[in-house]
């Protein structure tokens, strides 16, 4: 283990420092930081990443009787994306074309530190953020960013190290009923009900249906296909070869035995599938794969990603299912509420992001969340609008 | 438990959890608790205040049915979850007692619990809680601090635990303050507890509606006596810091 230690002039309490690899922590010890909905902070997702992608640094820190925060490094894309800086912070003046350190792990759509709970929580995570900006300073990074955090965990964080919230995305998420979709079915409006049903009856008649069973059961290399074909048609541009190294990755670091795949079948023909992972009480989807060399018509992505997992997660105890970033509109018409997603940003240079600008920023997109999704949005919105007074 | 005791263990769940591999209580505590429970095949259990959810996930895996764990402090749960969802699935851990949960076990198991009630009230309440927690006939196990304990503070350093009586001159007092502090392999972490007599203890968990009440000292269930303990163990067998008693909840009149 190579591990480099700060100095901490503001508290002998912790111990901080940077490693080369996750390997060199404990499992155990990593994963009692994380919480239910931050399962792609988890050990086994990082250390699949790290077993696809290679290692990157982790920066950690430790109180008298183990460690009390850690998270991952990496620097962000360096082409337009969802993983660029200056596409996240559009609309909010600063120095996003220069380097800043990514923390989280790589590509994650939903970010929160690990760290303890309790009385030091909010010094642990100062700590953290004090390490994060002297690691960013000494390799000549103009500041380090936690994107796609939940909006509370976003503004804990950078009220701890005296950083900035910016919104920058939304999540959509369903709470699952004790029935499943039934459930979830009878709490909509006549019109919504029977766009389902006949989605549904639409996916039947093709002759599809599903099954369920584990990823690992699974061909890698069509798997790695049909979620290749999907990423392709909305301007992903990794390959097969690629999306087969991450699945080889979640196998070795054994995150697959979260994983359920939900697959549907047409004779014995893969049409597509949907892959989740149970971590806690919460169902999170992460892959959706289609052929779509095959023309069909049968709204299997709303089969396999809304209507069968609700099934599947009440049949296993879950209470939360948790969808993706994207195509918040389809999710909304099928129950799905909408959460607010922010990025922290810390400055190396305080005076070059503008805090009352970030404000601003916030109360448009809110603003814009507000006319565009009314009724769906969850309840951190209005922490939201509470937060973004000019004097506050 | 108060808040303030459960939060005192916030960071404490990777320290807890090494304890487990600690001699005092690889080779005593939990073979002699394992010893005591018998067989769980198929019985409902509550492992109350169970921390990072060892005791839990070795029950589920001896073949308990439900199996839920009870601890108020979410750093344990924490642990307690990420680990049994890897190592023992179908656990259920939970932050408070809903009514739900009442009468509804064959077990209730308590390690380590009674000690951080920090009142003979709130020692009451707790000993009702586990206690309400049982079917009519059910079995309840704890283990509070041994009431002879030894007070020096020197007494169980070498096995990775100091226990020290805020006051030496008295420390068999009800509700005395002791200081558990654990340190080992370079990690330590301490705990405010409060010392409770037999005498208390046994009347709190009588009011609460449990019956034959049986003292069992901790041993090395490995070992037919103490002089074919290893050698190092013999201290804390002679003296151990903590003790079980067990009891079954009263049938309900007819």
């Amino acid at each position: 283990m190579n591990f480099f230690r700060f100095r901490s002039d503001a508290s002998h309490a912790f111990c901080s420092g940077v490693s080369q690899k996750l390997s060199d922590m404990d499992e155990h010890e990593w994963d009692a930081l994380v919480s239910d909905d931050n399962f792609y902070n988890s050990y086994r997702w990082l250390r699949g990443l790290e077993h696809s992608l290679g290692a990157t640094d982790v920066l950690s820190v430790h109180g008298s009787a183990g460690l009390v925060a850690a998270c991952t490094l990496w620097e962000g894309d360096q082409s337009p994306g969802m993983f660029f800086l200056p596409d996240c912070m559009a609309g909010v003046p600063g120095p996003w074309q220069e380097g800043f350190l990514w923390l989280g792990g790589r590509r994650n759509t939903h970010n929160e530190i690990p760290c303890i709970q309790g009385r030091r929580r909010h010094q642990a995570l100062a700590e953290l953020g004090r390490c994060a900006l002297e690691y960013a300073q000494q390799r000549g990074y103009a500041g380090f960013v936690m994107p796609y955090m939940p909006y509370q965990a976003a503004v804990e964080f950078a009220d701890a190290i005296g950083g900035a919230v910016v919104l920058h995305s939304a999540q959509a998420s369903l709470e699952v009923p004790d029935t499943g979709l039934a459930g979830m079915m009878a709490s909509w409006r006549a019109h919504d009900r029977n766009q389902t049903k006949s989605e549904i009856a639409a996916f039947r008649r093709m002759g599809s249906r599903v099954e369920w069973g584990a990823p690992d059961e699974l061909d890698d290399s069509v798997t790695a296909d049909l979620i290749t074909q999907n990423r392709s048609r909305y301007g992903g541009t990794q390959n097969r070869e690629w999306m087969q190294g991450i699945l080889a990755g979640q196998r070795k670091s054994g995150v697959s035995y979260f994983g359920a795949a939900a697959v549907s079948k047409r004779d014995e023909d893969m049409t597509a599938l949907a892959i989740f992972y149970r971590f806690g009480a919460t169902l999170h989807l992460r892959y959706f794969g289609a052929n779509y060399r095959l023309d069909l018509n049968d709204y299997r992505y709303f089969v396999l990603c809304y209507y069968e997992p609700l099934n599947y997660a009440a049949a296993n105890g879950l209470t939360k299912l948790r969808l993706s970033t994207s195509a918040l509109r389809a999710k909304v018409n099928r129950g799905a509420k909408i959460e607010p997603q922010a990025l922290v940003v810390k400055c190396a240079d305080e005076q070059k992001i503008c805090h009352s600008e970030a404000k601003r920023h916030n109360r448009r997109m809110l603003k814009e969340y507000q006319d565009e999704f009314p009724g769906h949005l969850s309840r951190d919105w209005e922490l939201v609008g509470s937060h973004q007074n000019p004097t506050n | 438990m108060s808040k303030n005791n459960a939060g005192q263990f916030n960071e404490l769940a990777t320290l807890y959890e090494d304890t487990a591999h600690w001699p005092f209580r690889k080779e005593i505590e939990i073979p002699s608790v394992l010893q005591a429970i018998g067989d769980v095949e198929g019985l409902s259990v509550l492992d109350f205040g169970c921390g990072t959810g060892l005791y839990s996930r070795w029950l589920k895996q001896r073949g308990a049915g439900r199996v839920v764990g009870y601890d108020p402090t979410k750093g344990m749960l924490n642990y307690a979850r990420r680990r049994a969802e890897k190592e023992s699935p179908g656990i259920s851990f939970v932050t408070r007692l809903s009514p739900d949960l009442i009468g509804q076990f064959d077990l209730v198991l308590a390690v380590h619990v009674l000690q951080y009630a920090s009142s003979g009230p709130e020692l009451q309440d707790m000993c009702a809680d586990m206690v309400g927690l049982l079917r009519p006939g059910g079995r309840l196990l704890t283990l509070p601090i041994h009431p002879s304990y030894d007070p020096r503070r020197s007494y169980y350093e070498r096995y990775g635990l100091r226990l020290s009586a805020d006051n030496l001159q008295k420390p068999y007092v009800d509700g005395g303050g002791v200081r558990i502090r654990l340190c080992k392999n370079g990690k330590q972490g301490s705990v405010f507890a409060s010392y409770w007599s037999a005498a208390s203890l046994e009347r709190a968990l009588g009011q609460a509606g449990l019956l034959s009440l049986k003292w069992r000292e901790l041993h090395a269930p490995e070992c037919a006596a103490l002089d074919q303990a290893p050698k190092e163990l013999h201290a804390y067998l002679q003296k151990p810091h903590s003790i079980i008693i067990e009891g079954v909840r009263a049938c309900d009149p007819q």
